[in-house]
């Protein structure tokens, strides 16, 4: 099981920077990298939030479920 | 609450502790006689102390090391890491190698097997905190990964 974290693709729609959407939800740059790296082991509900209004996206267009014995798909 | 003072006061008395050890290593014989001539301790119970106590001695005294390294890394902020739980793990081993010198002791002399006892006793605690300590790590280490 694997969850494939899609912020860089969100973050060239939106023409936003790491650094910009870190200091606009309240997180260190580096957190956000633990995030875009697929590093993390979990998400708090109040940075998904944060993270989902600045952006302008749905929780789903961020998080992808890709099963680990399907390599096509990855 | 001032942990620090507490860490601070606990590294002290382990060294303290060390220290006095380490001047009874060279003072132990004639303390054993003078206590032999105030209660006899049997043909083979000073031996049996004599012996029990040097074989302890290096164990004791890296088990105060361990202590004195876990305040350390305490002291600097540094409480929930795998180096403590290992220094933990350490100490719980010199509890129970003290425990296993003092029961062949104890039967040269008796009341020997009550410090075996408590030694054994003493080893299952630090175990149970060695658990809780491992706990903690991993549950900070995946807190360190929540974003």
């Amino acid at each position: 099981m694997a969850i494939i974290v899609n912020l860089d693709m969100m973050l060239a729609k939106r023409k936003m920077t790491s650094l910009e959407l870190a200091n606009r939800v309240g997180i260190t740059p580096a957190n956000l990298s633990i995030l875009k790296t697929g590093k993390a082991k979990a998400v708090r509900m109040s940075t998904m939030d944060a993270i989902c209004r600045e952006l302008q996206c749905q929780p789903g267009d961020l998080f992808e479920f890709v099963e680990d014995d399907d390599p096509w798909k990855r | 609450m001032n942990t620090k003072l507490s860490a601070k006061i606990t590294r002290w008395c382990s060294r303290f502790l060390a220290v006095l050890i380490c001047l009874l290593v060279f003072a132990m014989p004639a303390l054993l006689n003078w206590y032999q001539r105030l209660r006899s301790l049997g043909p083979w119970g000073a031996a049996a102390i004599l012996a029990g106590f040097y074989c302890c001695v290096p164990v004791v005294l890296y088990a105060l090391f361990c202590i004195d390294r876990l305040i350390g890394n305490i002291l600097a902020e540094q409480v929930f890491i795998l180096n403590n739980v290992r220094f933990i793990r350490r100490i719980r081993w010199c509890c129970a190698g003290v425990s296993l010198i003092c029961l062949p002791a104890s039967f040269f002399y008796p009341p020997l097997c009550f410090l075996a006892v408590i030694m054994a006793f003493l080893a299952l605690v630090v175990s149970v905190v060695k658990n809780v300590m491992a706990a903690a790590v991993e549950i900070r280490e995946e807190n360190d990964l929540t974003v």
